[in-house]
């Protein structure tokens, strides 16, 4: 089968050091043209790929199978409905849009246009996200009564990329939140109720760097959190559940692989080093710790099932009901970190 | 000798107070106010038993009364000693409202007398810890103060049932609030989410709260279902972080019988964890020894405040302000809200 050929729009960080080498290790997939305004950058780096000074330009080529767009949060709804337009299947990445208005439109263009549209979660291939999936799903928990994920970085200086700045779509929220929202609905699903605190802590900050959001299920209490002051950062994850406990330090490791220039799938690729403790309970008492070697970390299965999918194999590798409730959740904590209101999410 | 009545001699009476105030110096438990004389006599037998507080209070030797009952009879007990003339102790939390601590405090300065509410959890190994290793610390951003345990199944017993001052938002929370309160003050906001989450649960067993202080988020969380603990303290500051897990030793050691002040009393084996900044990037972290904990300074600074005019170790206003932030967050968790303080 021939390779679906890719057009990546922005050469930013996430273009150049995630979405560029993970396409182009990924089987069935071909780097094909690359959108931005800084070809010298682009020819360096990948000397083999043809560089269009816009999207329009690109995505005149009949032969381009899929579009990737990596731009700024703010000029995903406009390059999405171009990219649907000229019959091109989609891959965003998170956060879906700045407004869930932007991002049912896309959806619902979409599903006009019979073509995939799906947000790029790579975080639910992290590795002990991975781990923690298949520990659910194979009933190790029982119950499950509190999960916490964060996402702690020291950070102590503002250094100015978008994401810092007083834009739509910026912020620690939209940023690192876009990652464990949609991490909480992949490992538990929809919440009922939404509960958020935001802070802007750092000297110099002019955005949310700081947030503490309870999601309310039932019984169960899922926490997201993250600050940009964290010398010593806390578990990636704590889930506990009647009959064990599962707990995680270390960030998964592939985004530092990728920006020391490791091609995703070499040997050694999305090892984590830092074992997870996984502690089974029977009543009131604890059985012996075991070390959970996590993962590997996998981001090429994001662009695997966007193949499967594109060729009508495989459901998208995220589905899109999934990114609007991530956006709807986006939405709903920052009303409820303006507001101080614990909020229902209706539907 | 300040010669002390002890009311209750269920778990926090038998286990906490009555071996504290026996090794304090200064204080001398001579009687003990409950409806199993046995239990107490077999335990303490110097002591005299009491079936009520009134017969114990008609000791005028007594000069100091702790109240270790149930929480919905603290104030009237407390209304009742100083009455009397007695200086008053009284297990946290001080009462059921912040109404009824008012009225304890105004009748306390209408006669006179002392009241002092067992905070003893300003004397944790971790929170002397913390204090001692603050200054190392710098501007903090976040903290995290956890009481987590594996307590699945719902027990009988009036902390569990349902009714006024039982759940653990009361009970561990207190505890909880109060070490934020002493170490940074009172907030501008508290935001909580009160739960239960156990099969059976009569009432709640779980909380999260968030308290503001400008830039400062102060974090207390509480479970009974948590097979992993998380650390007892997390504090993320501008110069370093300090993170510590387990429990202060204190009432281990109490439950199994051991001598308070004995050698080795209060120590903590858990090292804490200190990582400094250093140019912007997380250092080596360093392990901290942790300080042993010394509920026995309660009650001695408490003997020390009958007698000789000292500071009160817990001043009934402090304990007051426990008693509104407790309040503040079943507001806010029904209500769904972020309550003004």
């Amino acid at each position: 089968m021939a390779d679906i050929k890719v057009a990546l729009v922005g050469y930013g960080f996430a273009g150049r050091l995630l979405h560029a080498p993970l396409i182009r290790a990924t089987e069935g997939l071909e780097l094909a043209t690359v959108v931005s305004s800084r070809a010298a950058d682009v020819h360096a780096d990948l000397p083999d790929v043809a560089v269009a000074p816009d999207l329009a330009t690109a995505l005149s080529a009949p032969d381009i199978g899929l579009v990737v767009i990596a731009t700024p949060n703010a000029l995903h709804a406009e390059q999405a409905h171009a990219a649907l337009d000229a019959g091109k299947p989609v891959v965003i990445d998170k956060p879906f849009t700045t407004t869930l208005e932007e991002a049912e439109n896309i959806a619902e263009h979409a599903r006009r246009a019979g073509l995939t549209v799906c947000v790029f979660q790579n975080r639910r291939w992290d590795a002990h996200i991975l781990t923690a999936k298949a520990l659910l799903d194979a009933n190790r928990f029982g119950a499950v009564s509190d999960a916490i994920l964060r996402y702690d970085r020291l950070r102590g200086t503002v250094p100015g990329r978008w994401h810092d700045l007083d834009i739509p779509g910026s912020g620690v929220w939209f940023n690192l939140g876009s990652h464990l929202v949609d991490q909480a609905i992949h490992l538990f699903g929809r919440p009922q109720t939404i509960s958020a605190e935001f802070a802007t802590q750092r000297p110099g900050a002019v955005n949310d760097d700081y947030f503490n959001v309870v999601l309310g299920y039932d019984r169960l209490r899922v926490v997201l959190h993250a600050s940009m002051i964290s010398p010593a950062p806390g578990p990636v994850i704590e889930i506990q559940g009647s009959h064990g406990a599962f707990v995680k330090y270390g960030q998964d490791t592939q985004e530092e692989m990728l920006k020391a220039r490791r091609t995703p799938g070499d040997d050694g690729w999305g090892v984590d080093p830092v074992s997870g403790t996984f502690t089974a309970a029977e009543g009131e008492a604890t059985l012996t710790p075991q070390l959970i070697i996590c993962g590997p970390g996998h981001y090429r299965g994001f662009y695997e099932g966007m193949v499967a999918a594109i060729r009508g194999e495989a459901p998208a590798p995220v589905a899109l009901e999934d990114s609007l409730l991530a956006m709807r959740l986006l939405d709903l904590a920052a009303k409820s970190a303006r507001e101080g209101r614990r909020l229902t999410v209706e539907g | 000798m300040i010669k002390t009545a002890l009311v209750g001699y269920g778990y926090a009476g038998k286990t906490i107070h009555a071996p504290l105030i026996r090794a304090a110096k200064g204080l001398e438990l001579t009687t003990v106010v409950s409806s199993r004389p046995a239990d107490v006599q077999a335990d303490l037998p110097g002591v005299t038993v009491a079936p009520d507080l009134t017969t114990a209070l008609a000791d005028p030797a007594i000069e100091l009364v702790v109240v270790a009952t149930p929480n919905d009879i603290h104030a009237s007990m407390a209304h009742e000693a100083l009455e009397a003339g007695k200086s008053v102790v009284i297990d946290k939390p001080f009462a059921l409202s912040v109404a009824e601590g008012e009225s304890v405090l105004a009748h306390a300065e209408r006669v006179g007398k002392m009241v002092s509410v067992f905070h003893c959890r300003r004397w944790d190994s971790n929170y002397l810890t913390l204090q001692a290793l603050r200054p190392r610390l710098g501007d903090l951003y976040q903290v995290i103060l956890r009481y987590d345990r594996l307590r699945p199944v719902v027990r009988n017993r009036w902390r569990e049932r349902a009714g006024p001052g039982s759940g653990i938002w009361f009970d561990l929370g207190s505890h909880l609030v109060d070490q934020a309160l002493s170490l940074f003050g009172w907030p501008e906001w508290i935001s909580v989410d009160i739960t239960g989450q156990r099969p059976g649960a009569q009432t709640d067993d779980y909380f999260h709260a968030t308290l503001g202080y400008g830039p400062l988020r102060v974090i207390l969380h509480s479970s009974m279902m948590t097979t992993i603990p998380g650390p007892a303290l997390e504090v993320q500051g501008a110069l370093g972080a300090f993170v510590k897990f387990g429990m202060d030793t204190q009432e281990e050691m109490l439950k199994a019988g051991r001598t308070p002040g004995d050698a080795g009393w209060g120590a903590d084996p858990v090292t804490g964890l200190f990582r400094p900044v250093i140019d912007d990037l997380p250092g080596p972290p360093e392990d901290i020894t942790a300080t042993p904990g010394n509920y026995l300074a309660y009650y001695e600074a408490m003997a020390k405040a009958i007698r000789k005019n000292a500071p009160n170790p817990v001043t009934g206003e402090d304990a007051l302000k426990v008693m509104k932030l407790l309040e503040s967050g079943f507001v806010s968790s029904r209500e769904g809200r972020r309550v003004s303080t």
